[in-house]
């Protein structure tokens, strides 16, 4: 019985996974993707689904979030990609020369599966027991399943003590949606599997979109150190093994960039690009700038090409999805007053920006240099990381690099506009700097496999032993 | 020069990216066997049992006595008996939601002010992680106020 509870969460993640294959075989341009690659982009494409549109359907329809609605839900993409798939065949995969799997693919894919199982196991043993998930996502999602709705009177009535009420709530409706689905009870901790989930995903996107671009060893060793780092897999307070939003945003928000900075988008990379932001938007409150950010520099990067109106459609049709996910955001928050809250918002001014911005770096760069060179955060990787983008350097001169390195930034800005804003600027760094690391990785570690694969480039006796 | 430079330059690159390999393999070998490990000797432990081992037994079992007394759809008075940053009552909120709780502030603050908190049956006063809380009934706490106000 408790091995069966325990296996419940599995249920959850395939439900997920299995609405966002669906939506896939209705997407000419991305059906065909490698297996891997495709799984990770299901699995976020049917979280992005299932918790998006419920979180609509309760708000602005008042429907409950029951097990009737969800199945509803996660079976319309299911049903309507089976018939894309009677109607259009199977998916047409490009014809690929039989190769045989080096070993340093093998190594990596090792690696990978051995941290990710060590993360499974964790959230299969364990209740939650983490800061942010305790204090915010899992109890709103304890409110929203409890009263069926993401209007819950607990949120909108300002005398019930909840702690960032208007904290977006993609992530607790999905874990809702997992535990309704099996009928699992508020302490079954089976939903854990909902975040562990993003690790493998995390890993997926960034072994297969910079796939195009760099060699395959570049993209094994890229996986393989992404994989080893222990923040993103292990830590309490941000990794997969906790129910903190940030890898999941990261992987909306990096996913979504990749799709519109390809080099050629089109239609079906709008669409799934404008659901991955759209997700980013409902995920976390820094979700909006990284959506608007991701868009921007994919419309810079449209207008620098040939053929803009083709290039800009794409971005246009991922601008929409946006643009909706804002809409039920700002709708939805119109009803709950906000409390218990450090209020950036509110703060926000070019007075409270300047010259602050500047006056605090000597304070700070000391505390994120000490969070980067932890040993039990990211191991040596932001020591050597730098070294590399150096040594590699002509890489970073690949289409598409600046994008992504203004990608990449764009998480650290919004840090670093809260840690201007801050009244306990050192403490705020402690608490954040390394999980607005994690919400760049995806761009960022792209950067570094471009860099990697210039540098292994350039080392003919070490190519001639890793691919002999 | 400046080739020769930029090779021992790139050679010493890689030799810390494998560095970093070598560094951070064991140390992951170390997170996934720990979390398999227990994995196996926990495989059939129910959820309720896996509370208790994490929450420790006292504070299992008190929480258990709240949730008993709050109806899932009530509310309860909450107080924070240790310091904020023990993060007390998010910990007894998140183990007692969905039933609603109304803050009433630090216990060191609520001493020291004589206005009498509003109306609610019951009363929690949450401590540190692993700390059982204490559930009062709202005489019972205000019988508390009191003796530190003293009796006025």
């Amino acid at each position: 019985m408790a091995a069966a509870e325990k296996l419940a969460g599995f249920v959850g993640v395939l439900f997920f996974a299995a609405a966002g294959i669906g939506w896939l075989e209705t997407l000419p341009g991305l059906r065909s993707l490698p297996l891997g690659r495709g799984l990770g982009l299901a699995y976020l494409l049917g979280v992005a689904w299932v918790a998006g549109s419920l979180y609509a359907l309760s708000h602005f329809g008042g429907v409950p979030l029951h097990r009737s609605a969800l199945s509803a839900v996660a079976a319309l993409p299911v049903v309507v990609g089976f018939v894309a798939r009677v109607v259009l065949g199977s998916a047409a995969r490009r014809p690929r020369p039989r190769r045989r799997r080096r070993w340093l693919e093998a190594a990596a894919f090792v690696v990978a599966a051995a941290v990710c199982l060590g993360a499974v196991a964790e959230a299969v043993t364990n209740p939650l027991h983490d800061w942010d998930g305790r204090m915010t996502w899992a109890t709103q999602a304890r409110y929203v399943r409890a009263e069926a709705t993401v209007d819950a009177r607990v949120l909108a009535e300002p005398q019930w003590y909840v702690t960032h009420p208007q904290y977006p709530l993609l992530l607790p409706v999905a874990q809702v949606a997992a535990l309704e689905l099996t009928g699992a009870g508020d302490d079954v901790h089976a939903f854990r599997l909902l975040y562990v989930a993003f690790l493998p995903v995390f890993l997926l996107v960034l072994y297969g979109f910079p796939r195009r671009r760099v060699k395959r060893r570049t993209a094994a060793l890229t996986v393989m150190a992404a994989a080893l780092l222990p923040y993103p897999a292990f830590f309490p307070t941000g990794g997969a093994v906790s129910a903190y939003s940030d890898l999941p945003l990261a992987c909306f928000y990096g996913a979504g960039l990749l799709l519109l900075l390809r080099v050629r988008p089109g239609f079906s990379d709008g669409v799934a690009a404008g659901a991955l932001l759209a997700a980013a938007v409902l995920s976390k409150n820094e979700g909006t700038p990284l959506a608007l950010a991701a868009l921007a520099l994919a419309a810079l990067a449209g207008l620098r090409r040939p053929g803009r109106l083709r290039r800009l459609a794409p971005v246009g049709i991922a601008a929409l999805f946006v643009a909706l996910a804002i809409v039920l955001l700002v709708s939805w928050r119109a009803g709950i007053p906000n409390r218990y809250d450090e209020a950036y918002g509110s703060l926000f001014s070019l007075a409270a920006l300047w010259p602050a911005a500047v006056n605090r770096l000597p304070l700070l760069l000391p505390k994120i240099r000490y969070e980067m060179i932890a040993l039990d955060h990211w191991n040596l990787f932001w020591s050597v990381a730098p070294l590399v983008l150096l040594a590699g350097w002509r890489g970073l001169g690949r289409r598409g690099a600046a994008y992504l390195a203004a990608g990449a930034l764009a998480p650290l800005a919004v840090a670093w506009i809260a840690y201007t804003l801050s009244l306990d600027a050192a403490q705020t760094v402690r608490m954040s700097w390394n999980r607005f690391l994690l919400q760049a990785s995806i761009p960022l570690l792209t950067l570094f496999s471009f860099a990697l694969d210039d540098l292994l480039r350039r080392v003919r006796w070490l190519r001639r032993k890793v691919e002999p | 020069m400046l080739s020769f430079a930029g090779f021992v330059f790139r050679a010493l690159t890689l030799g810390l990216f494998v560095l970093f390999f070598l560094a951070a393999l064991p140390q992951a070998a170390v997170h996934v066997a720990e979390r398999t490990g227990e994995a196996i000797r926990q495989w059939n432990e129910p959820p309720a049992a896996a509370r208790r081992r994490v929450l420790g037994e006292p504070c299992a079992a008190a929480i258990e006595r709240i949730r008993r007394a709050v109806p899932r759809d009530g509310e309860y008075l909450l107080v924070d008996g240790a310091p904020p940053w023990e993060g007390g009552t998010y910990w007894v909120r998140f183990e007692l939601a969905p039933r609603r709780a109304r803050f009433l502030g630090p216990w060191s603050e609520l001493a020291s002010r004589r206005r009498r908190p509003p109306d609610g049956s019951l009363v929690v006063i949450a401590f540190g992680d692993g700390v059982p809380p204490l559930m009062m009934d709202r005489e019972s706490f205000l019988r508390e106020l009191d003796k530190v106000h003293g009796g006025c």
